[in-house]
């Protein structure tokens, strides 16, 4: 096996990695998965049946001592705590730097199934307004596809994943192939119908890769809560619940843990070999060979691989002969929004079950009209619940009439934007001249900040959540003012963008580099803008289609 | 025990206590971190704390412990249900102090410190051999919200912490949970939502 020529290498393991390892095998290609790190075993690693008491120091401070120096950053995402830390990988051993005053948060996992086990699992549908944005407001590129392409693969793949989510009808927000949708919170309901009547804006349940139904010999959800720490009965999308053991049913899966990729190998025609890489253990070169290479090792690495395979032919890495890879990297723009309390609730008990999901305010900027501070526009997430006990903190007093007061509980109400960012030569990442990781690989420099579009945009989402929160009668209001670190939303976008012009993009329309036939990218890299809604669903849709092609070249004899 | 001036200005200075509150969670975090609270104690043994016979602090010396029983029980007593004693919310605290950066774990020690001073200045001895009501007043001074003096603004940082780690080690206990009504089941059929018409919600 250690010689085979497979038909395709796929490097990672992850959402789309996943999905084109399925799609591939089953149209009858012999596919290997290499993944950097090692398979979970639901058993041991996941966690979200644990109690808090079952935890030494019961989840509610972090992750514990002796692993908090090794994930200074990765710490910065809220899941990665005492539950779930061994989810996220260790900055020690994958450092990478950043430019002067410029922090940017890479939150990574190096495991079967990457970030498609920790990940939020909203899947929002883009829709023209994103794919030909440039044309309406003269920023940046158009994508060189549009949403009656893509809409027959966000079939396929909402039909396979299971989303649960509401039909809205909204040109914005195109609707999907729904599971039944969950319901809104007492607080929710408020805050729909003021939102609605008020404001004239949308108002729905959050689309959620989240079976509300049995699907393809998955379970329904038990409604524990906290998915973020892995799901054994595999009830959300991740693809080793999912889509990797579809590809092992055919035969034609070979799958490699504990193999760091280093980059890519081409033979003297100039084309795809394979690609190189270390045993994460031993540390031991090895190359794994194959006729085409398909990139889904998430977007900032797989720009990493692209970069480090350099050569005489490609001295600025692989499919750079535009010198755009690196360039134009996105995260969406956080932080702004408000939260408050809905005294009209005091005594309503929220119902039994966790709803692992929130409710979502699609895009209302710049939709009809054109807002005069900024373009393109966010959508709000968020919940309303009863609190528990968290409220006891900044209760005054000690004591039986405190102990008493704590069962007051109030409902909390929250409100977050997820921002467009605009696509800007200036934000990329590099390879470090000097700089390795744990496996002697180059790592990246970043240089990425907020513009002006992202800050006013910012400053919109937190007034904005303020006026809807006193509108339907919210108290004790906070604005949040701080913008949130680029990188944070872990929506990490661009920097091998698609597109018609090989002068000024990476990959075609069908994600296939412009400059090397056999090799493709099928995941974030290839965004050429950010849109607002989370990624993961249209990345696996377009990989799917990426899948149509590959497989129709294939079956043609291009490879 | 008493410390100069200057040991209670650095105590102030270095009360950051970053560590040791409850994480801070962004908004959209924070309706599924309460929802992880809601858990089936059926299917889970007692947590290590609840079991251990034979405990001895980590962190704390055995008379700081003694300390953080009685605080702890004083801000969460036993009443028609139990209180912060029995429910061994010392052994978190101290398991919290033990797993702590040196710098959080010190300026809690620090706090422990300053409340045997300010008794000492108030009534004459360490805050353990003071009475009731003295202890009582003490802490009514740290967590009014009001009369926050320089003087006293140490000890209301280091209550505040304390009061943290007491509400959280208690609600997360077994004890805690049954008080609140959550039985720790983590199997539903779904999520019924609002059943409200008032609030908008179907019948």
């Amino acid at each position: 096996m250690a010689h085979e020529t497979y038909d395709v290498v796929i490097v990672g393991s992850g959402a789309s990695g996943g999905w084109a390892a399925m799609q591939l095998t089953e149209a009858g290609l012999r596919v290997a998965v290499l993944e950097a790190g090692r398979k979970l075993d639901p058993a041991v690693d996941f966690h979200e049946h644990a109690l808090a008491r079952d935890m030494p120091l019961r989840g509610a401070v972090g992750p514990p001592k002796a692993i908090r120096d090794e994930q200074k950053i990765q710490k910065l995402c809220y899941q990665c705590d005492e539950y779930a830390h061994h989810l996220f990988v260790k900055d020690t051993e994958h450092p990478y730097t950043t430019a002067e005053g410029q922090p940017f948060a890479w939150i990574r996992g190096r495991h079967v199934g990457g970030k498609s086990i920790t990940w939020a699992r909203q899947s929002y549908r883009l829709g023209d307004l994103d794919f030909k944005a440039a044309s309406r407001d003269g920023f940046g590129v158009d994508w060189p596809v549009g949403y009656e392409e893509i809409a027959p693969y966000y079939d396929r793949v909402e039909s396979f994943i299971g989303v649960s989510g509401q039909a809205e009808g909204l040109s914005q927000l195109p609707d999907g192939r729904f599971l039944p949708p969950m319901e809104l919170s007492c607080g929710e309901r408020l805050l729909q119908r003021t939102v609605k009547e008020k404001f004239g804006r949308a108002f729905t349940i959050g689309r959620t890769a989240v079976l509300t139904k049995a699907l393809h010999g998955r379970p329904a959800c038990h409604y524990c809560g906290p998915c973020g720490r892995g799901c054994s009965s595999g009830s959300y999308y991740s693809s080793p619940a999912s889509t990797l053991p579809a590809a092992e049913k055919t035969g034609r899966l070979t799958l490699i843990t504990n193999a760091v990729v280093s980059h890519v190998e081409l033979d003297e025609a100039g084309r795809c070999r394979g690609v190189a890489y270390f045993d994460r253990r031993s540390r031991a070169p090895r190359e794994a060979k194959g006729k085409v290479v398909v990139l889904c090792a998430s977007t900032l690495e797989t720009t990493r691989i692209l970069l480090n395979s350099r050569s005489d032919r490609h001295p600025n890495g692989l499919a750079n002969s535009s010198g755009v890879v690196g360039h134009y990297l996105m995260d969406h723009v956080m932080g702004g929004g408000a939260k408050g309390t809905l005294p009209m609730l005091k005594g309503v008990h929220d119902p039994r079950g966790n709803r692992p999901n929130g409710i979502y305010i699609p895009r209302f900027r710049n939709v009809d009209g054109k807002h005069p501070d900024f373009l393109r526009g966010y959508g709000f997430q968020g919940s309303a619940n009863e609190e528990k006990w968290g409220h006891a903190f900044a209760l005054p007093g000690f004591g039986a009439s405190f102990k008493k007061r704590i069962h007051e509980r109030p409902w909390r109400i929250n409100l977050g934007g997820f921002g467009e960012c605009l696509p800007r030569f200036e934000n990329r990442c590099e390879l470090d001249p000097e700089r390795v990781d744990a496996w002697g690989i180059p790592v990246l420099r970043f240089h990425v900040a907020f513009g002006d579009n992202e800050k006013k945009m910012h400053k919109d989402m937190t007034d904005c959540a303020e006026e809807m929160l006193r509108a339907v009668g919210a108290e004790e209001i906070e604005r949040k003012e701080e913008i949130s670190q680029p990188g944070l939303a872990i929506h990490e976008v661009g920097t091998a963008r698609m597109g018609l012009d090989p002068r000024t993009s990476v990959v075609n329309r069908w994600q296939q580099a412009h400059d090397v036939g056999n090799l493709f990218l099928m995941d974030g890299s290839v965004y050429p803008s950010s849109a607002c809604q989370n990624p993961t669903l249209t990345i696996m849709a377009l990989a799917s289609r990426a899948c149509d092609y590959l497989v129709e070249q294939h079956r043609t004899g291009a490879f | 025990m008493t410390k100069s001036a200057l040991d209670r200005r650095e105590a102030l200075r270095r009360l950051g206590w970053g560590g040791l509150g409850v994480a801070a969670t962004p908004l959209w975090a924070q309706a599924l971190t309460a929802l992880a609270n809601d858990h089936a104690h059926a299917l889970h043994h007692d947590g290590p704390a609840a079991v251990a016979a034979d405990w001895t602090p980590k962190a704390l010396t055995a008379r700081q412990n003694d300390m953080v029983v009685a605080l702890s029980e004083m801000i969460l007593p036993e009443t028609d249900t139990p209180g912060a004693r029995a429910a061994l919310v010392n052994r978190f605290i101290d398991a919290v102090l033990a797993d702590a950066d040196d710098h959080d774990r010190e300026s809690f020690l620090d706090g422990l410190g300053w409340m045997d001073e300010r008794s000492c200045e108030l009534f004459g001895d360490d805050f353990m051999k003071v009475g009731a009501e003295q202890q009582a007043a003490l802490l009514t001074i740290l967590s009014s919200g009001r009369n926050k003096s320089l003087e006293d603004q140490a000890g209301v940082e280091f209550f505040e912490t304390l009061k943290k780690l007491t509400v959280t080690g208690y609600y997360t206990s077994e004890a805690g949970m049954k008080e609140l009504g959550q039985d720790g089941l983590m199997f539903f059929a779904g999520y019924d939502g609002c059943r409200h018409p008032e609030h908008g919600g179907k019948k």
